[in-house]
This record gives structure tokens, C-alpha cells and sequence, in this order.
């Protein structure tokens, strides 16, 4: 009799679990259906006659590739693209090495005024960026004659940013400093011990922070728009795509097959460095 | 004296590797930042000397009826951050479980914050369009009134909406490490004395996250109080009393609404300050909530 009931309570523990397995899945399924759910959409508009949205199919008849041509033909897409690379991957390469430089010296390097210099570079952190939006445009305009050129876009990012220098040296600190040492002891400078050492032992670090870095570049609008927004050949990706809706004006069949074509490169990276950008999040956080 | 010169050449090793941040910081950065401090206390538009007006500035900002509307609009959609957090910690607890394929899960959720913001209003456009677009036949079929997604009344729900949408991902991808952290034998301990669902919840799970919470909090609020082309993009460009937010106005000052730089730094520098104080505040109110260890 015991036995029986012990039996019939597993019995429904077991029927509880199974239930319980069955409605995360459910959930997680349906979550997973609304994040998805746009991009279809979406992907489908984009092979869609501009007439068909009106009675919209999941499956297009016809299926056209006319507004992809249209991009190329009517759209300087692939001009937006090539300037979106010229402006980002200068500053985002360099940028990371300047960072990591910076990183160790704070990291490893003694010399007076070290920690003073380091919380003020993490106190700009800080700073709000609506602060120092009309200063820098003006200072721009004014000290730099930069406006309507990209360079406001690429010259500050050479220098690298506190927040990946703040996270390198977190990595950096990780390091055995065994290693430096030995390296000392073989007659290694100190710059040798960053290039050869450092450097390449920190280069999960610096994919991470390369591929975060790149992915809010490359989707940026506000400064390219401030700098290069009233000179159409200088325009990135995201202006142009911009420019395919106007005042009143929202061609949809060529919006969304726009947006399908500047997804293209940032889920592609995704894909083939899903571990650098979660490992990036994990490490960075998440930059707005 | 010789390890005088070891020194030496050590420091001057220093100062080389941080001296590019440093001096980028300075001329990027700290440039403008006093800058904006001198421009708000004049009239300046670019072409004539800047004039010094006081507080004459800061007077009218608080006056700028439009730029406290445009305040008004972003806090609502601030309340995003707060409603975000809180389904993906759902979604996070749900998750945090032994089965396969969460993964994949986590994966699909992060897709959306990996795609550029004109490309996902572009797509939501279209969702939200009237008459054709996905939702309005959606509630079409249900037998439901379908709304104007984007009219003055919905705009700022179907913001948060698509905040949501787009958000949850980065933040699983957070909480997912820290609820795997927590000993399993704390959860074990307190079954056994008896705790119910809830209190497990209370007691146990939300002490742990609580740091990383707080840090979403603070960063979410930071980022969407400073939000521009979502609102731009899906607006085409045109503003409105409905669409218009404080980053919006105040860069209208770069262009449309004429050079007044001097006004323009004023608003961002109160503006910016609004943000400060924000901050500082939750970090003074965390000891109330949040346990570190």
C-alpha cells in the first residue's frame, strides 16, 4: 500500500516535470516566433512587386528581385558601404591597439601620476555624450575645418576609447606577470614584452572588443548624419538606407530589402563570431 | 644611479603607452566639454565672437516648452528599460535549466541587437503600418479595432515595444552567467526548510542579480534617455510634438533650427546634467537593494 502511493507520487512528480519541460519550451518557442517574426516579414516584403504589399503573401507571386536592382541602380548602396568601411575600420583597428597600449601601461607599467591619470580617464565615462555634441561640432567647424568631411568620424577613434581601455586592462591584469619577467630577463624592452606578449595573449580581448566596437560603428546614424548628412557621395550605409523613405514618401518592397541588405554584414559577423560578441558583452556589458 | 636611469626609462615607457588616450581625451573630449561650459554663457552662432549673456541661456531653457515636451516623451519611453529587465529575467530564470537547445534560444533572442537601427525601424515601419502591414491585419483577423500604431496616441507604446523586442537578448546574455552562479545548494537548503516559489525568488535569486540588475538599470536608463535615430528613422525625419526627443532638439541646432550654439550647449549641459544627477542618485538609493556578496 505504501508502496503503491510512493509509486503514484513519483508518478506525478514525473508527469510535473514533463509538463513543466513542455511549457518552457512553448514559451521559449513563441518568444523565439516574435523576434523572428519581423525579419520575415520583412525578408518577404523585399522580394515582394511594390503593388503586392497591398495584399500582402508570405509567399510572393511573383517573387522579384526589382527592388534589390533598384538599391544598386537608383541607391548608391555599395558607395555607402565602401564608405562606411574607409570611415570605421581605421579608427576601430587602430583604436583597440591604442586602447590596449594604454590598458597596460596602466595595467603594468609605475610611473608618478599613473592612478591619477587613470581615474580621470575613467571619470570621462562619465560624461553624458549630449554634453559635448554641439561643442565638438562646433569645434570641428571652427578649429578644424572638418565639416562635411568624414574625419570627424575616424580621427578621434584612433586614439583610442576609455571604456575598451578600462575593459583591456581588466584582461591585461590576468596575465601572469611571470611571463613579462621572463621576457625582461632575456633582455626584452618594455615594448617588446606589449607586442610579443601581451598583445597576442590578449587576442580573444581584442577580437571581442573589435567585433563590439565594429557592429555600433558600422549601425551608427547620428554622427555620420552631423558630419557628412548634407554631402550625399560622403554618405555611409545608414544614410543611404535613410534616404529611400522620404517626407510622405515610404516605398516598403525597397525599405525592407534595404534593411535586408545591411543586415547582410553585421549577422554574417554574428554568425562566424557569435563567441567574440557574447564573450565582448559578458566582458564590456552592453554600450547604448 | 643606474637604477635611477631604470627608472626613468620605465616612466617614459608609462607615459608612451597611455599617451595616445590621454592626449586624444584631451583634445576630443576635455575640448569641448569646457567649451560647452563657455558657449552656454554666450550668444554664439558661428560667424560673429561669441557674447557673454549670463544665464540668459539657461533661463530660456527653462522656459523651452518644446524641450521639456521632448523630456516628457523620453521618460515614458524610459520606462522601457525597467519592463525590458524585467521579461528578460523571466526569460532568463525560465532558462536557467538543465534541457537542450537554450543556446539557441539565447542566440535567436540576441539577434536583433546585432542589426542596425535604420534597418529595424524600417522593418517596424512596416509592421506598424496602417491598412497592410503585419499587426494591423494581425488584429484584423482576430475582429479586433487595429489602431494607428504611430499616431500620437500609440506612438510612444509602440516605441517600448519595439525596445523590448530588441533588448531582451543582451540582457539574457547577462543574467544568464550570473543565475548560473548561484550555489545550487543555497536553493536546496532552503526547499527543504520549506521556502515557496516566491521566497526562493526574494530571498535567494534576486540578491545575486541584483549588482548586474543594477548596472542594466543605470546603463539602460543612460543609453534611452540619449536615444536619436530610433525616434528619427521611423519619424522619416520629420518631427513632431509626439516624436520629438531632448538629443532630437537639441541637434536641430546643427542645421534647421539656425546656429545657436550658445542656447544649443546650454540645453545640453542641462540636459546632460539631468542624466548626472539620475545616476548619482541610484548609486546613493543601491545600498536600499542591491547586495554585493
Amino acid at each position: 500500500m505504501i508502496e503503491k502511493n510512493a509509486l503514484n507520487e513519483l508518478k506525478k512528480y514525473k508527469a510535473k516535470r514533463v509538463l513543466a519541460k513542455v511549457l518552457t519550451y512553448v514559451l521559449l518557442t513563441l518568444c523565439a516566433a516574435l523576434i523572428l517574426i519581423p525579419f520575415l516579414f520583412a525578408f518577404v516584403t523585399s522580394f515582394t512587386e511594390p503593388m503586392g504589399i497591398f495584399d500582402f503573401k508570405w509567399i510572393p507571386s511573383p517573387i522579384t528581385t526589382e527592388n534589390y536592382e533598384k538599391l544598386f541602380t537608383d541607391y548608391n548602396i555599395l558607395g555607402g558601404l565602401l564608405n562606411t568601411l574607409i570611415y570605421i575600420l581605421p579608427p576601430i583597428t587602430i583604436g583597440v591597439l591604442t586602447s590596449a597600449m594604454a590598458a597596460y601601461g596602466f595595467a603594468r607599467v609605475r610611473f608618478p601620476g599613473r592612478n591619477l591619470l587613470f581615474f580621470s580617464t575613467l571619470a570621462t565615462v562619465l560624461v553624458p555624450g549630449i554634453i559635448t555634441m554641439i561643442p565638438s561640432f562646433v569645434m570641428y567647424a571652427n578649429i578644424y575645418n572638418w565639416v562635411g568631411t568624414p574625419l570627424p568620424l575616424i580621427v578621434p577613434g584612433l586614439f583610442g576609447a576609455a571604456m575598451t581601455m578600462f575593459f583591456m586592462k581588466q584582461y591585461i591584469e590576468g596575465i601572469p606577470k611571470s611571463l613579462e619577467e621572463a621576457a625582461f630577463i632575456d633582455g626584452m624592452s618594455r615594448g617588446g614584452v606589449f607586442f610579443r606578449i601581451i598583445l597576442p595573449l590578449s587576442k580573444t580581448a581584442l577580437i571581442a572588443q573589435f567585433v563590439l566596437s565594429f557592429n555600433g560603428a558600422y549601425n551608427d546614424y547620428l554622427g555620420p548624419l552631423l558630419y557628412v548628412g548634407t554631402k550625399e557621395e560622403l554618405f555611409t550605409l545608414q544614410l543611404v538606407l535613410q534616404k529611400i523613405q522620404t517626407k510622405g514618401n515610404t516605398p516598403y518592397t525597397l525599405m525592407t530589402a534595404g534593411a535586408v541588405m545591411a543586415l547582410i554584414p553585421t549577422l554574417t559577423m554574428f554568425i562566424f563570431a557569435q563567441r567574440y560578441f557574447i564573450e565582448g558583452i559578458v566582458m564590456t556589458g552592453l554600450k547604448e | 644611479m643606474k637604477l635611477k636611469t631604470r627608472n626613468l626609462k620605465e616612466y617614459c615607457w608609462g607615459y608612451a603607452f597611455v599617451a595616445p588616450l590621454i592626449i586624444g581625451l584631451i583634445l576630443f573630449l576635455l575640448y569641448p566639454l569646457v567649451s560647452a561650459v563657455v558657449y552656454s554663457f554666450s550668444d554664439y552662432d558661428l560667424f560673429h565672437k561669441p557674447e557673454f549673456v549670463g544665464f540668459a541661456n539657461y533661463a530660456n531653457v527653462f522656459k523651452d516648452a518644446v524641450f521639456w515636451k521632448s523630456f516628457k516623451n523620453i521618460l515614458l519611453y524610459s520606462l522601457s528599460v525597467p519592463v525590458t529587465i524585467f521579461v528578460s529575467l523571466i526569460l532568463s530564470v525560465v532558462m536557467n535549466q538543465d534541457l537542450k537547445g537554450m543556446k539557441t534560444y539565447r542566440l535567436i533572442y540576441f539577434i536583433p541587437m546585432v542589426c542596425s537601427s535604420v534597418a529595424v525601424m524600417f522593418i517596424w515601419k512596416w509592421m506598424y503600418a496602417p491598412y497592410y502591414g503585419l499587426l494591423d491585419s494581425f488584429f484584423t483577423k482576430m475582429g479586433w479595432k487595429a489602431p494607428l500604431f504611430l499616431d500620437k496616441d500609440h506612438f510612444i507604446g509602440s516605441m517600448v515595444t519595439i525596445a523590448l523586442w530588441g533588448g531582451l537578448g543582451g540582457r539574457i546574455l547577462l543574467f544568464t552567467p550570473t543565475l548560473r552562479n548561484i550555489s545550487s545548494s543555497l536553493y536546496e537548503a532552503a526547499r527543504l526548510d520549506g521556502a515557496g516559489w516566491w521566497q526562493i525568488f526574494f530571498r535567494i535569486t534576486f540578491p545575486s542579480i541584483s549588482p548586474i540588475t543594477f548596472y542594466l538599470f543605470i546603463t539602460g536608463m543612460t543609453g534611452v534617455l540619449q536615444e536619436f535615430t530610433n525616434f528619427n528613422v521611423i519619424s522619416g525625419g520629420v518631427f513632431s510634438e509626439t516624436t520629438i526627443v531632448p538629443v532630437w532638439y537639441i541637434y536641430l541646432y546643427t542645421g534647421e533650427y539656425g546656429y545657436q550654439f550658445g542656447y544649443a550647449s546650454a540645453l545640453g549641459i542641462v540636459y546632460g546634467l539631468v542624466l548626472t544627477v539620475f545616476v548619482i542618485i541610484n548609486f546613493m538609493a543601491q545600498k536600499w537593494w542591491v547586495k554585493y556578496d
